[in-house]
């Protein structure tokens, strides 16, 4: 217990000294609010709920990009992390650190979007509502924390912030997070379902409004889950830091 | 029978076709300071790196106090520098003990520790600030937070000026004397003698010689003649001559030829001294390749 907290406060002290990192982390969804969200959508209650609840997700794509993918690749550069796994901690402590940040980064990333949607749209929610949809936006963390954990791990650190800085533009593309979730358009019908952001965003929409999940989609994030779960896994215990060939 | 708290048995490791470490047994004894040397690449990191559990071998087998150096047990009687140039930029050095601290069931007081390695001043100061030499203060200040039994220590001193290094030996002497065991690795054959009981010398990922500091430097079998003398004639046998002032060193294999010699050369001479050679004499004796020279300062 101790050595948690001591990993948390780690965490937690070393993101908080540089404060650029939130402007970064904030930068992208606050533009898709601002650019999509409000004129496209704003005027429409449900329509203007769910986006933001889509803005919400995309934030934690580029959190768990950053902290999971960029975050275990500079370990994996510094003789720090080296040192760090001669410690007599095992991986628990990081492990749960770094969930507890997540959820910390998640929540604090949705707040901002949210009084965005609160003082520019039409978008309504009940506060349990709210509740439930940041529940089911920590949730989206598990599936991707773990692709961008064996990212970070099997690919060469050097790749890994290429990446990181496009992987949630395009999921979150790929996952109709930048169309009105109720459209049933070509690209959102037939190609968004294999995607796992779908899966989540459907889980945050449920959540927030009166949206019902695709059961494709559901099925496919649970598969994706096993999948990531299972390389994220392969890539940890292959890893002996920085390779020398 | 001493306890051996460490082993390594016909340890190999490859990096794809580089042999960094080949087929090489060692035992850390309780107690013991035991210097590893080497030129760069010979392989002392890789030797350690298994040792603390950073890398597997590639056969053989690394033992630390009975379990796998991966074994949670064995890491928490253990202690290791980390290399100065990766600590967290943003956090205090304090931060930083406070964190290693965490890991083990007794550590050091930070207080105590601060004081041990005389960095009361930079407790509140970001590790990305601080100075060379207080950053390898620090990192070795880690290895020792969870009073280990065994200390690695890789590289200590380099880059400290004498007066720190001088304290920091006096810290290695003191946790030797009250039980504690280290391995130290270093470019410094000066460090190594003043610290080490025995040492391994590794050239090529192989141990090509494994005994104490005083009798490699016997078994070098080099002979240094110190004379004090204005003028030296040639004589044969003399492999190196070192000069300070009026105060000449002659090195030779074959001490008692040259006295004679000397003598029947019939040059001014006082004080004759016959010493044995230095560890750098059978150090490169035993490698192929030149040590880094001793710093000057």
């Amino acid at each position: 217990m101790n050595t948690i907290a001591a990993y948390t406060k780690f965490e937690i002290l070393g993101a908080i000294r540089i404060p650029m990192v939130f402007v970064a982390l904030l930068f992208l969804p606050t533009v898709g609010m601002l650019l999509f969200v409000v004129p496209a959508l704003g005027d429409d209650p449900v329509a203007a709920t769910l986006s933001t609840g889509s803005m919400c997700l995309f934030t934690v794509l580029i959190i768990c990009s950053a902290q999971y993918g960029l975050g275990i690749a500079d370990a994996r550069m510094k003789p720090w992390g080296g040192y760090v796994r001669t410690l007599p901690g095992g991986p628990l402590p990081k492990m749960v650190s770094m969930i507890v940040m997540s959820s910390v980064f998640v929540v604090a990333g949705s707040i901002p979007l949210i009084g965005i949607a609160v003082l520019g749209t039409e978008a309504t929610a009940s506060l349990l509502d709210i509740v439930l949809g940041l529940g089911a936006l920590v949730l989206a963390v598990v599936p991707f924390s773990l692709l961008m954990l064996a990212i970070g791990y099997a690919v060469n650190p050097y790749l890994v912030s290429v990446i990181t800085s496009i992987a949630p533009i395009i999921l979150a593309y790929l996952g109709g997070l930048f169309t009105d979730p109720n459209s049933t358009g070509g690209f959102t019908a037939n190609v968004s379902p294999f995607i796992p952001t779908r899966g989540s965003a459907e889980l945050v929409w449920a959540a927030i409004g009166d949206y019902t999940p695709n059961p494709l989609s559901m099925v496919m994030l649970g598969v994706w889950t096993v999948v990531l779960a299972f390389l994220a896994y392969r890539a940890y215990r292959s890893d002996e830091g920085k390779r020398f060939r | 029978m001493t306890e051996v708290l460490a082993r390594a048995s016909g340890v190999t490791r490859r990096y794809g076709d580089v042999v960094a470490v080949d087929d090489l047994s060692v035992e850390i004894p309780a107690g013991q300071l035991l210097g590893l040397l080497g030129p760069n690449g010979a392989g002392k990191s890789t030797l350690i790196n298994m040792f603390v559990g950073l890398r597997k071998p590639t056969s053989g087998t690394v033992e630390l106090f009975g379990h796998d150096p991966r074994d949670v047990r064995a890491r928490r009687r253990m202690g290791m520098t980390p290399q100065e140039t990766g600590m967290p930029e943003t956090l205090q050095a304090g931060e930083v003990i406070e964190f290693v601290a965490a890991h083990y069931p007794n550590p050091i007081s930070r207080k105590e520790l601060l004081a041990q390695f005389h960095l009361e001043d930079v407790e509140r100061r970001q590790t990305g600030g601080l100075s060379g030499g207080e950053k390898r203060r620090l990192a070795i200040a880690l290895a020792f937070v969870g009073r280990p039994d065994l200390v690695f220590l890789d590289e200590p001193t380099t880059g400290l000026d004498v007066e720190v290094r001088r304290a920091l030996w006096d810290g290695v002497k003191a946790y030797n004397a009250a039980g504690g065991t280290a391995v130290i690795t270093s470019h410094y054959l000066e460090e190594i003698e003043e610290l080490a009981q025995r040492v391994i010398i590794i050239d090529n990922g192989r141990a090509v010689a494994d005994d104490s500091v005083d009798a490699l430097r016997r078994i070098s079998g080099l002979r240094k003649v110190t004379i004090r003398a204005l003028e030296v004639p040639a004589l044969p046998g003399v492999v190196g001559v070192e000069q300070t002032g009026d105060v000449v060193s002659l090195i030779t294999a074959d001490s008692d030829q040259l006295v004679r010699d000397l003598v029947a050369s019939g040059a001014p001479f006082a004080d004759l001294e016959v010493s044995s050679g230095s560890l750098e004499d059978a150090f490169l004796a035993y490698t192929t390749k030149a040590p880094t020279a001793a710093p000057t300062a």
